[in-house]
């Protein structure tokens, strides 16, 4: 079965085509403004004439995966989208108004126009929506706010998950016990980390939205609540005016004042010694000491996300450090990198739902 | 010499007087109730020899509780006050030691006051009533925010832009740190270490408010509070560590009102807003609740609260590398053996075992409740702010003006 990976983002549209287990799509890209119905219609359109010149003949049979960035705690695992799904779906949309609203347009034309073929829907929360509740929630009063459900979600869970489990895998060959504690660092423009217990999260960085836990190549990362009031009180800024400094002006640009990669910050000899990768490097520690104290020890740290690669240098020095701690030195700590794209995990998902369904 | 330590609440304040170097208490007290009327009337609790008086007065300031403090300790002459050493809770970037008080310094506070808006301003008003009316007797300020002066910038930093950091001062401050630094500078000598060498992370667990402190060579290097006290820890009634976007969504659904979003985060978050009946933890891991609903709301409370202890113990243990001691201060640090339990246990990583026995039995301080093979010392030592107050005026006298510390008594 080839699988045609849907990633909606605010305004792009990007896709990738599987038509086999190879870590590289055989066609891939992105359609700028997809957004309204018709535009919606003419890039699904697109994207599925491209698709058709990168299947072979002799396997025409085609899926759609489409990642969804929030399922609340209702969507727990990828589900097969009909008509029902759609509804309970639509009861999510005022947790997530910025996204889920494109989404289930997607998802209305995707079944009116693709009929015949199954659409899996891959929910990025739905790692994180078992999170124990001492984790998941805030210490607010939710009774006396109406803002609806409150609580931590995560943000990279598919990153997570493929590589916990790939983490497991590797140790199962190496013959390691079975209950590994593992750090999950995935490395993105908007970093996390989770801790993981097997293939149950009990820790991670990121809140309600990615704003929380670590800086971002433009996200503020953990902020004291004071600073909000001041930005309001002093500065006479309104929400929105807050909300874009926060996601759009912070993070790495904020700390350097210039755009910038996490790889750039973390290899470039140009910003050794640099107060941002002080900071950046400050966090993951905490991040990783707190995860520790969650799962109460550590065996294994995986790296993952668009920069996995960074795990090579930020592996060896992260476990050096966390050695240090006396009782931690008989420790035997493994490390590696997971170089799937979120692209390739959400077709994996999709796969393995499909091979669930009964044969037709 | 006699030093009255006084340390400003928003509506009361709390005194102490003290014969330093000898660090012998010889009256303290706390004036309750101070400002508008309230259900009770305004009183003045004092300890003398062991007795207890309380003296009931309309106390509309506390330039007004202050007179009547320094009435009530004039009715005996040992009880004269040589010196006074205020508490400040916030220093902002422009004190990072305790400071001998002067005009120049009353600006400086007064420019400040918008830092910590419930505690600065009726400190700094006391301060300057002090200082006109008792112009002879030597002032000193003591910043909660100093011992956090050491935090490296790494640390302190927040990821926002330049501009805001420079123009408005947003970095983390860190609070409680007279407190941290009293029981780092007991946990030096209990354990027999120069303080210079000690790597420790202590827990101020008040029954308020509530911080972790790292330490490395005796020096703060990261607080969870941050900016204001309103980061880090599950508090009585502060909501500590929040995601960005719901402080903004809450700030929507209040039409942009901060006095109304600070209210709710300062004064109904925390343990008070999870359990719903009470903001003491005690209460709370205490309560016989009466139906599942309450119950399940109870344990989620207790969880959500030590959970984050425990997150940040890690954290910081991870920062300080090789840490010599864990210390437990303040009401709930010092008196609930489930918490140090709780937030120790399963920490061997980090080489710490909490012997179970030793934590649930102990009753005098300092207590070491760690196990013998445990790599790491868990120690349980009562805070004492008012002293840290006095050792610092006492010190910073010495260093500014030794003539008026080495006299004894009576210098009014």
């Amino acid at each position: 079965m080839n699988i045609m990976v849907l990633n909606p983002g605010a305004r792009l549209l990007d896709f990738a085509l599987y038509a086999g287990n190879g870590r590289l799509p055989s066609r891939s890209g992105r359609i700028a403004n997809y957004r309204g119905a018709e535009m919606c219609r003419a890039a699904l359109k697109n994207v599925a004439k491209l698709c058709r010149s990168g299947i072979s003949v002799k396997t025409r049979s085609l899926a759609w995966a489409v990642r969804i960035p929030f399922g609340g705690e209702m969507f727990a695992r990828p589900v097969l989208l009909n008509k029902k799904i759609i509804r309970s779906l639509e009861t999510l949309v005022p947790l997530a108004p910025l996204h889920l609203p494109a989404i289930m347009e997607l998802l209305t034309i995707l079944q009116e126009e693709y009929a015949a073929q199954p659409v899996i829907m891959v929910f990025e929360t739905a790692f994180f929506a078992a999170l124990p509740q001492r984790e998941a929630s805030y210490a607010l009063n939710v009774e006396l706010m109406d803002v609806g459900a409150l609580r931590r979600f995560g943000y990279h869970g598919l990153f997570h998950e493929a590589a916990c489990a790939h983490a497991c895998r590797l140790r199962k060959v190496r013959h390691v016990p079975a209950l590994p504690r593992i750090l999950s660092l995935c490395l993105d423009p908007q970093p996390e980390v989770a801790a993981v217990l097997r293939d149950h999260p009990v820790m991670v960085t990121s809140g309600l939205t990615p704003l929380e836990g670590l800086p971002g190549q433009t996200t503020c990362g953990e902020l004291d609540p004071g600073i909000i009031m001041t930005l309001s009180d002093k500065m006479k800024w309104g929400p929105e005016r807050i909300d874009a400094v926060l996601t759009r002006e912070s993070g790495l640009l904020g700390l350097t004042g210039k755009r910038m990669t996490l790889d750039t910050l973390l290899t470039s000899g140009r910003y050794k010694g640099s107060l941002a990768r002080e900071v950046m490097n400050y966090r993951l520690l905490l991040a990783c000491g707190a995860g520790i104290a969650a799962m109460g020890g550590l065996n294994h740290i995986v790296f993952s996300g668009r920069y996995a690669e960074l795990g090579k240098t930020l592996g060896p020095s992260l476990i050096s450090r966390l050695l240090m701690q006396r009782q931690a030195r008989s420790v035997e700590i493994q490390w590696n990198c997971f170089h799937n794209s979120l692209e390739r995990i959400i077709a994996d998902h999709a796969s393995t739902v499909l091979m669930a369904l009964p044969i037709q | 010499m006699n030093i009255l330590v006084l340390n400003c609440g928003s509506s009361s304040l709390k005194y102490r007087l003290i014969a330093m170097p000898e660090e012998v208490e010889l009256a303290a007290g706390e004036a309750q109730r101070i400002g508008p009327k309230t259900a009770e009337p305004s009183r003045i609790v004092h300890r003398q020899d062991t007795r207890e008086s309380i003296h009931t007065v309309p106390m509309a300031s506390h330039a007004v509780a202050f007179e009547q403090i320094m009435a009530l300790l004039a009715k005996h002459t040992v009880l004269t006050p040589d010196a006074i050493g205020h508490r400040v809770v916030h220093g902002g970037a422009s004190f990072s030691q305790p400071t001998v008080i002067n005009r120049e310094v009353i600006g400086n506070l007064m420019a400040i006051q918008g830092l910590a808006p419930l505690h600065n301003p009726p400190a700094t008003a006391l301060i300057k009533d002090c200082q006109s009316r008792y112009s002879k007797l030597p002032q000193v300020a003591m910043f909660d925010t100093a011992f956090h002066s050491t935090i490296p910038d790494y640390a302190r930093t927040y990821a926002l832009p330049k501009s805001l950091r420079d123009d408005m001062g947003i970095r983390k401050y860190g609070f409680h740190g007279t407190s941290h630094q009293y029981v780092i500078e007991e946990a030096a000598r209990w354990l027999g270490r120069p303080l210079d060498h000690l790597n420790a992370v202590s827990c101020h667990l008040g029954s308020g408010g509530a911080s972790l402190c790292a330490v490395v060579n005796g020096q703060s290097v990261d607080n969870t509070m941050g900016y204001s006290p309103l980061q880090g820890l599950v508090m009585s009634t502060r909501c500590g560590d929040l995601d960005p976007a719901v402080t903004l969504k809450l700030l929507i659904n209040a039409a942009g009102s901060t006095a109304a979003v600070e209210a709710l985060l300062n004064k109904s978050s925390g343990v008070l807003g999870l359990s719903g009946m009470s903001g003491d933890i005690r209460d709370v891991l205490s309560a016989v609740p009466k139906t599942t609903k309450q119950s399940r709301r109870m344990n989620r409370t207790a969880q959500v609260y030590l959970w984050r202890i425990r997150k940040y113990l890690g954290a910081y243990l991870a920062v300080v590398s090789r840490a010599d001691a864990i210390i437990f201060t303040d009401t709930i640090g010092e008196s609930v053996p489930l918490v140090r339990w709780s937030v120790c246990v399963d920490m061997e990583f980090f080489g710490l075992k909490i012997d179970e026995k030793r934590n649930a039995t102990a009753m005098s301080m300092p207590a070491d409740v760690a196990a013998d093979s445990s790599n790491v010392r868990i120690l349980v030592i009562q805070t004492n702010e008012e002293l840290a107050i006095a050792r610092g005026t006492y010190r910073t006298l010495r260093q500014h003006a030794p003539s008026l510390s080495d006299s004894c008594g009576g210098g009014m």
